[in-house]
């Protein structure tokens, strides 16, 4: 099997499954902490990861594996996480084939966007299924909670990459469209 | 060139119903969600059973942490804490003395009846191993399940009021969902004046009463205890507080301390102890 397959077939699922653990922990970790607060949507950041990884159908696979798992651990309306990552993996996916000549720094500036598109989806399955409005409060507190930790890895893989020393690697290559 | 683009369109063709195919299973998945499907139960808690020994050894230096850092916080204001201590302390010993009293009353009263109350409830205690902070539900994962006697629809306690029910049973692991979820009903009662009504979560710490069977009754500072009218709850187990009352609509303060939510008391209801409706107490004519 040729290198770029290999990757091709491994990495989005293989984040996925990592995203999945860590949303595992982050519900442990979340016990330790006040249960009336919202804490980071941490699929929603392995999720962007996986945006410009592979192809689109793993891309859609490995989407669909850690938004339903994400769903079932976290205790959210089944599909409806999946549903506001997919939405947001096509829109961000679009979006990025189009933004491919600049730089990449001002491609993690999509995350909000994307963060915002899956949120918003979320939002508006789980009011439909419950047959009224969810409060905005708390979606409003965990986008921002999520956005923040977003920004807090990126900088810290930003030290990582300049304190290695390493030719920084195009976040979105690998994309075969 | 032309079968190269024939192949191209081909495989474009193969890739997005592929992609339909993903996009349908994730709307099926909502659909089965969302009419609450049997089947959705049982990924949950087989999920939840898979990753419980995981969140358990996570949630244990978190909770830690958390109290290493609420014990920093108390240090600080270890004098006020202390005042308000001793205030608390006085109050509380006036109470025990009633208390007392009423534990003599009660004594007496029973002795006169010749009644003998069986507990009629068993309680088994759970440590919160996983938290659902999203912003559409409000649960927590505990380490006790099936094979622990847990049902689906225990009640789940902190100690000395509700925090919520079990609603997704696994054989070592179960989801309580919160008093405070945007989806959880529970039948209360307001005392004095025995008024039914339902506690609605609206994931917020202070929840709102409704359908009050007398909404003229509503009273800032009324008890509201869970009722037995809907035969999911056990009677009286404490709720909170009115601490409101906007536009006829009472805002409910809990009782419960969802901050320090380590561990829960899940109450188990005796089997052996079900009653005939129609049963009837008979005094002995000595009483009499």
């Amino acid at each position: 099997m040729s290198r770029p397959w290999r990757s091709m077939l491994r990495a989005p699922l293989a984040i996925a499954g990592i995203g999945i653990i860590l949303t595992a922990i982050g519900v442990g970790m979340s016990a330790g902490f006040s249960p009336l607060s919202a804490m980071p949507n941490l699929a929603l950041i392995i999720g962007f990861m996986i945006v410009g990884k592979g192809s689109a159908i793993l891309e859609t696979l490995a989407m669909l594996i850690l938004g339903l798992c994400a769903d079932l651990l976290t205790g959210d309306l089944l599909g409806a996480g999946t549903i506001g990552l997919l939405v947001g993996l096509a829109v961000t996916r679009g979006l990025v084939m189009r933004l491919d000549s600049l730089r990449p720094a001002w491609k993690a500036y999509v995350f909000p966007l994307f963060a915002i598109i899956a949120m918003s989806v979320e939002w508006a399955l789980t009011s439909l299924a419950a047959v009224s409005m969810m409060p905005l409060s708390g979606t409003v507190i965990q986008f921002f909670l999520t956005c923040a930790l977003f920004a807090c890895y990126a900088l810290f893989r930003q030290l990582l990459r300049r304190w290695s020393a390493r030719p920084a690697r195009y976040a979105f290559a690998g994309v075969d469209e | 060139m032309a079968r190269r683009e024939q192949h191209r369109g081909g495989w474009r063709l193969v890739q997005r119903l592929v992609i339909a195919g993903l996009v349908s299973i994730s709307a099926a998945a909502y659909l089965l969600g969302a009419v609450g499907d049997r089947r959705v139960d049982h990924s949950r808690s087989a999920i939840s059973d898979f990753f419980a020994p995981l969140m358990s050894a996570v949630s244990g230096p978190a909770h830690s942490l958390k109290t290493a850092i609420a014990d920093f916080g108390g240090s600080l204001d270890v004098y006020e804490h202390n005042r308000k201590l001793r205030k608390d302390i006085v109050a509380l010993s006036r109470w025990r003395e009633r208390a007392l009293q009423l534990d003599a009353e009660n004594a007496r009263l029973r002795a006169l009846n010749k009644v003998t109350l069986a507990p009629r409830f068993d309680y088994i205690t759970a440590q919160v191993v996983g938290s659902s902070d999203g912003a559409f539900t409000q649960s927590v994962t505990i380490n006790a399940g099936r094979r622990d006697g847990v049902r689906a629809g225990t009640v789940a306690m902190d100690g000395t009021a509700v925090v919520g029910r079990v609603v997704s049973l696994g054989e070592s692991a179960s989801r309580v969902v919160l008093i405070t979820d945007a989806a959880s009903r529970i039948p209360a009662t307001l005392e004095p004046g025995g008024a039914k009504a339902i506690l609605m979560g609206d994931n917020s710490n202070q929840p709102q009463l409704r359908f009050v069977s007398q909404p003229g009754s509503v009273q800032r500072g009324h008890r509201v205890v869970t009722s037995n009218h809907a035969g999911v709850f056990p009677k009286g187990l404490p709720l909170g507080q009115i601490v409101d009352v906007v536009d006829g609509k009472a805002v409910v303060g809990l009782q419960a301390d969802f901050r320090q939510l380590e561990f829960v008391r899940l109450v188990i209801e005796r089997e052996d102890l079900s009653i005939d409706p129609g049963a009837v107490l008979v005094i002995g004519r000595d009483v009499e």
